[in-house]
């Protein structure tokens, strides 16, 4: 990753300086202000009301519509928003943030602690509606407004709490229930930089400047987001100029928008981290030299270039996305497995021998239908076939394999992702391996990890509640060693890039590694240089 | 024609069950689905009886049916409002298109049949059974991106995607233009050849023999005399590709980014949002019966025996 950053980091400074020497304008000149930003992105959204909508769409589009108490700057490190100053209690079970004098709402309401309180509670009550974001708060026991602070009591301590403040958007208590959900939905009313104007369903949504924005003056006049599902039109629509931003650049069309001309591509990276899993519901699935064994076959680096040729993935180590602290990738590269098919073929034998699995015992790779995990588990099972297993591939559709994952027994090797809901180590271990009460169980019940494991359990439920990184981090960087080395419950793939496609004379835009659109931020503010 | 009107309804109490049955039988379950793979499993449950998913499959079912009896299609999982206006609010969009390829098809595969039949072997016939053939050759997909890529990518001739706004504006209708273009190929080859085969076997009528010795202009022979008689067979066809059309839309509106019914059916697959698929298929299922029923009144139109037993019965 930070290989990634300094290629970045040295094209950059090369455009940088051509366009110097091209006399060509300042990019650092005085911000124009007005325009229309028209912006494609891969879907439309479902609902512009944050406690409606959980998916990426809606969250892109309401995003620009409200404010949260935390927000994130441009290296995803929290600073304060709406709150001015948090602070726990000793053990971090309550948590005090002050909010923000001022702040307005679009209809011209003040935002008070009761707002606050009002935000998280429609949330924890109405499961039907964001429960994502419920579980990503379920610590929450109640919320109190008292003078200009918002507390909020845990049902038990919880370091990483703040980052969780970050993903909920606040709204207007009195006009939420003066009009009802459905229709606060179809009007939405927040706080954000931009106010909503009008949706046309799977067409466009348009928002325009708020004037009265407490962060900054907006410099975009409008902003039209157009759901273009087709990745290929996407990129069209940037190179004819139809649209401004594209996100998700797919794969394929990177090459023909890196010479497109008025185009530029930005990349930051992304939040998400790919592994392949190896659930224990039986033998041989359960055997750690099983696990070794195809550890040891498959080629993850050749996998990762011929999924993605032009670069936009970086092989992962490790279950901790590199935008999230501890950084333990040397360590677990230089002493983890490598593909070595001698090794692997020796394994293979070895369990033949000892009877855990037959010469022709058939071992199912399972992959949802979307093009690179297709892909990785073809070069999984051809890597399988090369020392001997009997592999085959299985394809489901999406819904169907997260569904067969969660609820059968079935053991099998997979292939699925994950987004952290804070950024927090926490987040990445609690949701992948942790069984219990305190969190959720569904990345260890997809995993088979059915009995509690102290050695994993432990760490995780220690870490909650210190509040010291430094020792946090100790106990993070152990549990992923033991997990990754020790026991290869997982085998790390990769992690996306995201990508954005912008045409040149588009100003001060940051590509989001939470997938977001950054237009109106503590250190941006964009703006059409036309 | 009451009682196809009458015939409609098992028709269409066969299709809800069918889709009911179906979609109820693929894997996936929606609360999972709408809540993601990070949900508790008490939040699911919730989620499931909110929904009504618990119950048995008979009631959901029996529920269902009363309700779209009463007009009631259910609410949408993913969107948590009403079928019928997350449908509605769409389904302009997609008649619009098919209608505007089905015009395409029509006005283009008409007269190129006529003309094809008329100069049967010449190169002309050759060349029009060579686009007929490389029409329905080619994937509507595939000549979807083919058409923007030349035309808006290159030529800059007209928009890319999207709708810019109802047809009878100039916006809407330059953004019309590729996608009925695309979609009309999936009809207008069948509808050309089938014209130039039906203008064929009536041009060998001795009506027309007796047309064109009474001294008729040509013009007035076939497209007075033997296209009217010729064209009842690709009003049938026209009545039966309304459906593949249909169907073509999906794709179309996918690539086109076209905010019709199709977007909303892919999406509503995936995230497992049964009544608006059920309502979807619900919608269709009665647009291309009341087109295939307007289609037997028009036989009337252009075939007087129709016409003569539809006034002995009545």
């Amino acid at each position: 990753m930070k290989n990634l950053r300094h290629v970045t980091m040295v094209i950059s400074c090369f455009v940088l300086l051509g366009l110097l020497f091209l006399g060509s304008p300042d990019p650092s000149a005085a911000a124009k202000v007005g325009g229309t930003l028209k912006i494609a992105m891969y879907a439309d959204a479902t609902s512009l009301d944050p406690g409606g909508a959980n998916d990426i769409p809606s969250q892109k589009a309401y995003n620009l519509l409200y404010d949260t108490l935390l927000a994130f700057d441009k290296n995803m490190q929290l600073v304060a928003h709406v709150a001015t100053a948090w602070k726990p209690s000793q053990e971090s079970k309550v948590w005090t943030f002050t909010i923000r004098e001022g702040v307005k709402f679009h209809d011209g309401s003040l935002l008070t602690p009761e707002d606050v309180a009002f935000s998280y509670q429609r949330i924890l009550e109405a499961p039907e509606a964001a429960s994502q974001k419920k579980s990503s708060i379920a610590m929450i026991e109640s919320i109190e407004a008292k003078g200009n602070e918002a507390i909020f009591k845990l049902k038990y301590p919880f370091a990483p709490f703040p980052g969780t403040t970050a993903q909920i958007q606040i709204v207007p208590k009195k006009l939420a229930k003066e009009v009802g959900n459905k229709s606060f939905a179809s009007k939405p009313v927040g706080s954000g930089p931009f106010k909503f104007v009008e949706w046309v369903k799977d067409d466009h949504i348009t928002y325009e400047r708020n004037d009265q924005y407490w962060l900054k003056k907006p410099n975009l006049e409008r902003v039209l987001l157009r759901p273009i599902p087709e990745g290929t039109v996407r990129a069209m629509s940037l190179m004819t100029g139809e649209v401004d931003v594209v996100d998700q650049v797919s794969s394929e069309t990177i090459p023909r928008l890196q010479g497109a001309k008025g185009v530029e591509l930005l990349a930051t990276t992304g939040l998400n981290y790919y592994w392949l899993g190896i659930r224990q519901y039986g033998p041989p699935y359960n055997n750690l030299k099983f696990r070794q064994m195809v550890y040891s076959a498959v080629d993850m680096d050749g996998a990762i270039k011929t999924i993605f040729p032009n670069g936009n993935a970086v092989r992962a180590y490790g279950a901790v996305p590199p935008l999230i602290w501890p950084d333990d990738n040397k360590f677990l590269k230089d002493n983890g497995i490598r593909q070595d098919k001698a090794k692997a073929k020796k394994l293979f034998e070895e369990l033949v021998s000892e009877g855990v699995m037959k010469q022709d015992t058939k071992i199912i790779v399972a992959m949802p239908n979307d093009p690179e995990r297709l892909k990785l588990g073809e070069i999984l099972v051809t890597n399988l076939k090369e020392i001997g297993v009997n592999a085959e591939l299985k394809v489901m559709e999406t819904g169907a394999y997260i569904d067969q994952a969660v609820k059968g027994k079935e053991p099998y090797i997979y292939s699925l992702f994950s987004v952290p809901r804070y950024l927090d180590p926490d987040a990445v271990f609690s949701w992948l391996f942790l069984s219990g009460p305190n969190g959720s169980t569904h990345g260890a019940k997809i995993l088979g990890l059915e009995q509690m494991d102290p050695k994993i359990n432990e760490p995780i439920e220690k870490a909650r509640v210190i509040s010291d990184q430094a020792e946090r981090s100790k106990l993070y960087v152990a549990l992923q060693r033991y997990l990754m080395i020790d026991r290869i419950y997982h085998i790390p793939a990769f992690y996306r890039t995201v990508m954005v496609g912008k045409r040149t004379e588009i100003q001060d835009l940051y590509p989001a590694p939470n997938d977001l659109f950054w237009l109106v931020t503590s250190f941006s503010n964009v703006w059409l240089d036309r | 024609m009451i009682k196809r009107f009458l015939y409609a309804f098992p028709t269409l109490l066969f299709i809800i069950f069918i889709v009911f049955l179906f979609l109820h039988l693929v894997p996936g379950d929606p609360a999972q689905v709408m809540l993601g793979v990070g949900a508790s499993e008490a939040d699911i449950t919730v989620l499931r009886e909110k929904l009504g998913l618990n119950r048995p499959l008979i009631v959901q079912f029996t529920r269902y049916v009363t309700g779209v009896l009463r007009g009631d299609l259910g609410d949408s999982f993913a969107y948590r409002k009403g079928v019928a206006q997350v449908v509605l609010e769409r389904f302009p969009a997609t008649l619009e298109l098919t209608f505007a390829a089905m015009i395409l098809a029509c006005c283009i595969g008409i007269p190129l049949g006529v003309e094809s039949s008329l100069r049967q072997h010449s190169s002309f016939d050759f060349l029009c059974r060579v686009i007929a053939l490389v029409g329905v050759s080619f994937p509507v997909f595939w000549l979807a991106i083919q058409l923007m890529y030349l035309f808006a990518v290159i030529l800059h001739l007209l928009p890319l995607s999207g709708r810019g706004g109802p047809v009878y504006t100039w916006n809407g209708l330059t953004h019309i233009i590729l996608p009925a273009v695309a979609l009309s190929s999936i009809m207008l080859p069948s509808t050309m050849r089938l014209t130039r085969s039906s203008m064929l076997e009536v041009l060998n009528q001795e009506y027309i023999t007796v047309a064109r010795s009474k001294g008729l202009r040509e013009i007035v022979v076939v497209y007075k005399h033997a296209l009217k008689n010729a064209v009842i067979p690709v009003i049938t066809n026209i009545g039966l590709q309304f459906g593949m059309l249909l169907g073509g839309a999906f794709l179309t509106e996918h690539v086109f980014a076209w905010p019709g019914i199709g977007q909303l059916t892919v999406n509503a697959i995936f995230r497992r949002d049964f009544p608006v698929v059920q309502g979807v298929i619900l919608v269709t299922a009665l647009a291309f019966l009341v087109l295939n029923i307007l289609v037997d009144i028009s036989y009337a139109y252009f075939d007087p025996r129709v016409r003569h037993e539809m006034v002995k019965n009545a």
